[in-house]
């Protein structure tokens, strides 16, 4: 599903990435865990695709082809989703028509039929109702004036539209509460299958224990310095990072 | 006087002239001829060079047969059109009962006892050159009065420039009580034009005047514009301009609130490329208690295109209970590209409420990403920011069906320059 070897990046000039190599099979679930500054948003924007995030070494390759090169736009109509840390609000442009035009541009890309308004809302109601996301919400502009737990039950939501083969889901379970958490959880595992990938990252054990991981590597300075199964996260909750860092070295 | 300003003046002499009109034309001239046409100099006018634009007076436009190229944008609302040819009157649909119409030869020539009363006495800010050079020069215009307490409808009033000097007058008078929505539509050629027009607006007591105006003249175009608007008593005047067109534009809008309790909303939208430059310039004179004033303008501008912005509200002493708000903002989507805005709030009361905002950005990178990585491409996303960045003003439009046929325009515009194939999506 996703292969990354030996991935180098910097930013702005400085190295943040030190030689990645991540391997994803079809419905894994993998999660990379690191601490503040290890390089954990470096890696989901990379896979993105953000302008500024520059490999100097290295490939990623989405189902067998590499995506380094290509948009962002691009990568999202191969079945690529990133759930962003926060959110961003769009004033002006209502969820409603953002989800549209985004599922039906994602569409188009692939050479498919775009989905009528009507059938669109209809997809749309299905999805919202499963995730406790009111029709009131989707009439606002995107994200704005949307709670912590909102903006994130909104990616949750798109995510469970667009289907994706592999979903990055960057610290989503930052700033929120328990039941907000939940929500996400059940969103993420409600999808889960033989042809979804997740990449969970996260500074934080306890999002593991609602979405179980397959894997787990333990990310430092820029490249994975332990990986395991859903054990090693809970030793790491037990020891600290520092204790497993200097392990691991 | 320089030569340039000479040269104006004796443009005034040629052809035969509109009846009755001597005395004022000889009066605005010698206004005119105190300091010419206006320079960088003026306080008003420091951002707008129409010296080193305007130059010599282009020779007299000559009245259209047919200004058949004229495409109605707003044909979608089914509303009788009125057309005018370089600035002449080229053909009329009839109006509802109650609604007179007279071009302004026919409204002199027939001593129009309305037209008498109100042309040239409309309240302005003192010191106008361009209005003498109105006055001094016009040459045709739309009289237009809707009698009182009359719902008048909608009348669509299409310019089509081909070339030349054209200079207009239109008055426009609305009874006590009187509705009505006046909408022009300004396209033209790209043949070396300079448009002049001064629109006399009186808004009677508790009227309504829905006045909007698509400024998209041709590309080689001097496009001038003032709307001197007094509002009586309880009166309401909602204007919008939409401005994409000409190489140099200015619309200035002076609002004069006669009696109290009355309002007015003047916004707009303005998007301009390569090397445009257009400049909206409002005074609104809060004479009077109790009235309420809104100005919303919104702008994107593109390569070395220039905008200017200068809102001057003025609170007179004993004119509590004033409501006053304003709204400047702009995208610059260039290095090259530039606002010059300039609020100016001038109060002498003590009662009031007055605020005003000036903001100018570019778009937002996380934004722009953050609609890319959900699919969008980058051309779409950066027109539908556009547009939703837009949005605040064209909704300043109350009519739904109005609003969208301006948006149609917009969205042309952003199409074009987004650079996306096929516009950005139409529904928001």
């Amino acid at each position: 599903m996703l292969q990354i070897s030996d991935l180098h990046v910097s930013v702005d000039g400085k190295d943040i990435l030190k030689g990645i190599s991540l391997e994803m099979g079809k419905g894994e679930v993998h999660a990379i865990m690191g601490p503040n500054g290890s390089g954990k948003s470096t890696l989901s924007y990379t896979l993105a695709g953000r302008a500024g995030y520059e490999i100097a070494q290295g490939e990623i390759l989405l189902g067998g082809v590499d995506i380094a090169d290509l948009a962002p736009e691009e990568r999202a109509a191969k079945g690529f989703f990133l759930a962003l840390q926060y959110p961003v609000e769009i004033p002006g442009v209502t969820t409603m028509t953002f989800l549209r035009t985004a599922f039906n541009a994602q569409r188009k890309a692939r050479g498919e039929e775009e989905l009528s308004a009507p059938q669109f809302l209809r997809l749309v109601r299905e999805k919202a109702r499963a995730l406790n996301v009111s029709e009131e919400m989707l009439k606002r502009a995107l994200n704005v004036g949307f709670s912590g737990g909102e903006k994130k039950r909104m990616e949750v939501l798109q995510m469970s539209l667009f289907e994706p083969a592999l979903t990055v889901l960057d610290e989503t379970d930052s700033g929120l509460d328990i039941d907000a958490l939940k929500v996400v959880a059940d969103g993420v595992n409600a999808l889960r299958g033989p042809e979804r990938a997740f990449l969970v990252i996260t500074h934080y054990q306890r999002l593991l224990d609602y979405i179980v991981p397959d894997y787990v590597h333990i990310l430092a300075d820029g490249r994975i310095v332990r990986s395991g199964g859903k054990e090693l996260a809970i030793e790491l909750e037990k020891k600290g990072y520092d204790a497993l860092i200097r392990e691991a070295a | 006087m320089t030569g340039a300003a000479q040269s104006w003046l004796d443009a005034a002499l040629e052809g035969p002239d509109l009846p009755g009109l001597g005395k004022a034309r000889g009066a605005a001239a010698k206004a005119f001829a105190k300091e010419g046409l206006p320079h960088r100099r003026m306080e008003d006018w420091k951002y707008t060079d129409i010296r080193s634009r305007l130059g010599e007076a282009l020779p007299p436009a000559e009245p259209l047969e047919a200004p058949g190229d004229f495409l109605n944008p707003f044909a979608a609302l089914d509303a009788p059109e009125i057309c005018f040819g370089n600035g002449f009157w080229a053909h009329g649909a009839e109006l509802r009962e109650g609604v007179d119409v007279l071009t302004l030869s026919e409204a002199l020539s027939a001593k129009a006892d309305w037209v008498a009363k109100s042309l040239g006495a409309a309240k302005a800010p003192e010191d106008q050159p361009m209005l003498a050079l109105n006055t001094a020069l016009m040459r045709d215009g739309l009289c237009l009065k809707v009698a009182r307490g009359l719902d008048g409808g909608a009348v669509v009033l299409g310019h089509e420039g081909r070339a030349g000097r054209q200079t207009v007058r239109n008055l426009i008078v609305l009874e006590p009580g009187a509705r009505f929505t006046l909408i022009e539509a300004h396209q033209g050629g790209g043949e070396a034009q300079q448009s002049q027009q001064v629109s006399e607006i009186f808004v009677g007591e508790g009227a309504q005047l829905t006045h909007i105006r698509l400024q998209d003249a041709g590309a080689k175009t001097v496009h001038l514009a003032t709307d001197v608007v007094n509002v009586a008593g309880g009166g309401d005047y909602r204007g919008f301009v939409t401005t994409t067109g000409a190489a140099l534009s200015r619309q200035e809008t002076f609002i004069e609130f006669t009696g109290p309790d009355a309002e007015a909303h003047i916004s707009g939208a303005y998007m301009l490329a390569s090397d445009q430059h257009a400049d909206v310039t409002t005074r609104i004179h809060h004479a009077v208690p109790r009235c309420t004033s809104r100005e919303v303008f919104k702008g994107v501008i593109a390569d070395e295109a220039r905008g200017v912005f200068q809102g001057r509200v003025i609170v007179a002493e004993g004119a509590q209970k004033t409501d006053g708000h304003q709204l400047n903002k702009t995208l610059l989507l260039s290095d090259r590209a530039e606002i010059d805005t300039k609020p100016e709030l001038e109060i002498y009361a003590d009662d009031v409420k007055c605020s005003h905002g000036a903001a100018t950005g570019q778009l937002d990178e996380n934004q722009l990403f953050y609609m890319r990585a959900r699919g969008i491409d980058e051309a779409s996303a950066r027109g539908l920011l556009m547009q939703s960045f837009l949005a605040e003003a064209l909704e300043e439009v109350e009519d739904e069906r109005l609003r969208a046929c301006l948006q149609g325009h917009v969205n042309g515009w952003l199409g074009a320059h987004a650079e996306k194939p096929g516009g950005v999506p139409h529904e928001l």
